[in-house]
């Protein structure tokens, strides 16, 4: 075996020195592709993909007698949440601020701060939507009134039924002057 | 780059390090050598995969066999992951059995190799540590089962057995403890303890070389390290052949603690298995026993045999503990051929009916996903399943078998055909015939007497009721004229909720008839004083009593292939 292991140039084991040189670099990319492209497959599953899915049925968030001027936070609860592996019941999604102005229109908001996703407050005294975390102000119809907000609060889509409101929940990407669903 | 290196260098000395990994192969390249790399790249496979596996793993009762089931059929190659993971294991006994061997026989742990003989069989039981830590956790029917057989018999060790038990399996029964605790043995206890002991291992093994040499030394770059990696592509290629020749990990159906099912070991645990099985009243001795006297004969090895290599006491050695080792895979192989399929048709249909339910839980899982409570609530996710089991309980014991006291309720009910049926023969067996007011009551409603098409009408008549849309509507008139002219409108209304000596007919086969049924039966403008059936419009919840109208209005117009099909 050691006999091949000569160092003098052109003896005939440098050939064989090279050639096991290169075939040992080309099976172990082989041994690392074979790991590494199932790899990255199995790990990437969820980018771009669907994992949580709520029924896509609106929910009932609150009565319409309920409602007032000033903006009421509402938990929005789905009948079914699918996240990967598990289906659960009456999960929260998010909250909604809702109102009902004196002309009777019902304006819903996304309590999620279109700056960095914190949940939006809402301070009776000036009668302004405040987001706790970086300090976005908006007036009471969502419009942006100070802070690192790029827009006004996220409209919810809402129908009313009887005397019941029903929400569909969105989920906006946080940041940027429009508003996409995340 | 060289700067870069050289200021690298300075600060870690990684090239004394590197240099290490080419110091010469004591006696030369050699084909044995190469099970150690075949074993370091099994152990970084187990890494890779275990790791893996952990992006999507969740122990807890409730999403354990959930997150697992959706590994092996929701993520992509989840299932081929799981399956070298698994049988990576397997890998792993076969070589480092071959090693173990190889070393034995060239007396590999003779002085001064000891410490390396010895933290190899540490090593090893540390696999073993893997494979029991490991199966639970998937928390399907077979982890569940084989666990609680091998922690049954930990119990039972004298001493601390039970009190180590509940520690390693957090309380005195299976529960959420157990699967946080199995996880963090089986991904950071025992991997932390191997890295330890490779270390050690690697370290006791390059002072001396792991085996005595037999050649001239010489250098491991390029001739031993090819070597390594071809044969570490070819372990690898075998172990993702044989892990999708043989379907990948398997998962059975969630744990079922109720469930009947026959625990086998894994392979490698088989012959102390087949030992126990016929130790009688020693089993719990033999299932301690053998595995510490296996490795205490092992270890004792160095100890006896010191001489020099291929003396007599290593000859007596090896050719006994060659001798017993070849008994054990001999009662190992017969157990195992004693389950083979068709030795035995009751173990096979019990396996049938647990591949049915592996099958049956996964496919519903891959559907409707696991409801909250855990892995056994995914066979609640069935179509109809609340108001099959309410059938069960409810309904069954009068309407369906030889003993009802009711009507057949099922196939075709409120079909022409089936009303057709009733009319001709109201107290056939399959209608009133069984129900003891009605059959007899001296008013119960005689057979139609009435030439073909008038019997035609009326059927059409009670068809077009349940708001059938494709009722011919010429009939549908004569049969009201019949109905109303004739002997039925003595005892039947047909609108609203008129009483009557026999039910009102008003949307007769509709879902609002078959829930007002089941609600009141014994309703004035139902069977009033004829009625035999229980009102269940305060046993059941309303959503209940949808459900079951459901599943009965579907069960009209479905098949028993239908029926079957839910079951699969």
């Amino acid at each position: 075996m050691a006999t091949d292991d000569s160092d003098a140039p052109a003896s005939p084991g440098v050939g064989r020195r090279e050639f096991l040189k290169l075939a040992t670099g080309v099976v172990g990319c082989g041994v690392g592709a074979v790991i590494l492209v199932p790899a990255a497959r199995f790990i990437a599953h969820p980018v771009g993909a669907q994992i949580v899915t709520a029924a896509s049925a609106p929910i009932d968030a609150i009565a319409v007698a309920d409602l007032g001027a000033a903006p009421v936070r509402v938990p929005l609860v789905a009948h079914t949440v699918r996240d990967a592996w598990a289906t659960t019941n009456d999960v929260a999604l998010g909250a909604a601020w809702i109102r009902r102005g004196k002309d009777g229109t019902i304006a819903v908001l996304s309590s999620v701060c279109p700056h960095k996703g914190c949940a939006i407050g809402y301070a009776a005294q000036t009668g302004r939507f405040e987001c706790p975390c970086h300090g976005a102000t908006f007036d009471v119809d969502g419009q942006r009134l100070s802070g690192p907000a790029e827009r006004g609060l996220d409209p919810l889509p809402f129908s009313v039924e009887g005397d019941r409101v029903m929400v569909t929940w969105v989920q906006y990407d946080n940041g940027g002057a429009d508003r996409k669903p995340a | 780059m060289g700067k870069l290196l050289d200021w690298l260098d300075v600060r870690v000395g990684y090239r004394d390090a590197a240099a290490s990994w080419r110091a010469p192969v004591a006696g030369g390249p050699s084909l044995l050598h190469t099970l150690t790399s075949a074993m370091a790249l099994l152990l970084i496979v187990q890494a890779v995969t275990g790791a893996l596996l952990a992006l999507y793993y969740s122990p807890s009762t409730g999403a354990a066999w959930a997150s697992v089931a959706y590994i092996e059929d929701q993520v992509p190659f989840g299932s081929l992951v799981r399956g070298v993971h698994r049988w990576g294991m397997s890998a792993i006994v076969v070589v480092a059995g071959a090693h173990l061997v190889l070393t034995a026989v060239r007396g590999g742990y003779r002085q001064p190799r000891e410490l390396t003989w010895w933290i190899g069989l540490a090593l090893l039981a540390v696999m073993m540590g893997y494979s029991v830590t490991g199966f639970l956790l998937r928390w399907d029917q077979y982890g569940y089962w084989a666990t609680k057989v091998e922690l049954g018999y930990a119990t039972d060790a004298p001493g601390l057995g039970r009190q180590l038990t509940q520690g390693v399996q957090g309380g005195n029964q299976f529960g959420n403890l157990t699967l946080t605790r199995f996880y963090a043995l089986h991904a950071i206890v025992l991997p932390a303890l191997t890295l330890g002991l490779v270390a050690a291992w690697r370290r006791a093994a390059r002072a001396h070389g792991p085996l005595p040499a037999r050649g001239t030394d010489a250098p491991a770059w390029p001739h031993q390290t090819f070597r390594n990696v071809v044969v570490a592509a070819l372990v690898l290629a075998a172990l993702v052949a044989w892990s999708i020749h043989a379907g990948g990990a398997g998962l059975d159906g969630p744990a079922d603690p109720t469930g009947l099912y026959d625990a086998r070991p894994q392979w490698y645990f088989r012959p102390l298995y087949a030992l126990v099985n016929v130790a009688g009243s020693l089993r719990t001795v033999v299932a301690l026993g053998l595995p510490l006297l296996i490795v205490g004969l092992l270890a004792a090895l160095p100890l006896v045999d010191r001489r020099r290599p291929r003396g007599t006491v290593h000859a007596v050695a090896m050719v006994g503990l060659g001798g017993f080792f070849l008994a054990l895979a001999t009662l190992g192989y017969s157990s195992a051929r004693q389950d083979r399929r068709g030795a035995d048709a009751a173990l096979d249909r019990r396996r049938d009916a647990i591949a049915h339910d592996a099958r049956r839980a996964r496919a519903l899982a891959k559907r409707n996903g696991v409801p909250a409570p855990g892995g056994l609530a995914v066979y609640t996710t069935a179509p109809f399943y609340e108001a099959r089991r309410l059938w069960t309980r409810e309904c069954a014991s009068c309407h369906a078998g030889d003993d009802r006291k009711a009507p057949v309720l099922g196939f075709g009910n409120a079909s022409r055909a089936h009303t057709r049926s009733l009319l001709l023969n109201p107290l056939a067996p399959e209608h009133f015939g069984k129900s003891p007011k009605i059959a007899n009551d001296e008013n119960t409603m005689p057979a139609v007497d009435l030439p073909v098409d008038e019997v035609d009408a009326l059927v059409e008549l009670l068809y077009a009721e349940s708001g059938a849309k494709d009722a011919d509507a010429a009939k549908v008139a004569r049969g009201q004229t019949l109905f109303d002219d004739g002997t039925c409108s003595d005892c039947h209304e047909r609108v609203g909720t008129e009483p009557s000596t026999g039910p009102n007919l008003a949307g007769y086969g509709s879902r609002a008839y078959l829930e007002g049924m089941i609600r009141d039966p014994g309703a004035s403008h139902r069977f009033g004083a004829m009625n035999d059936m229980p009102r269940f419009a305060d046993e059941l919840s309303p959503a209940q009593l949808t459900s079951l109208t459901d599943y009965l209005m579907w069960l009209r117009t479905a098949a028993p292939a239908d029926v079957a099909a839910l079951d699969q």
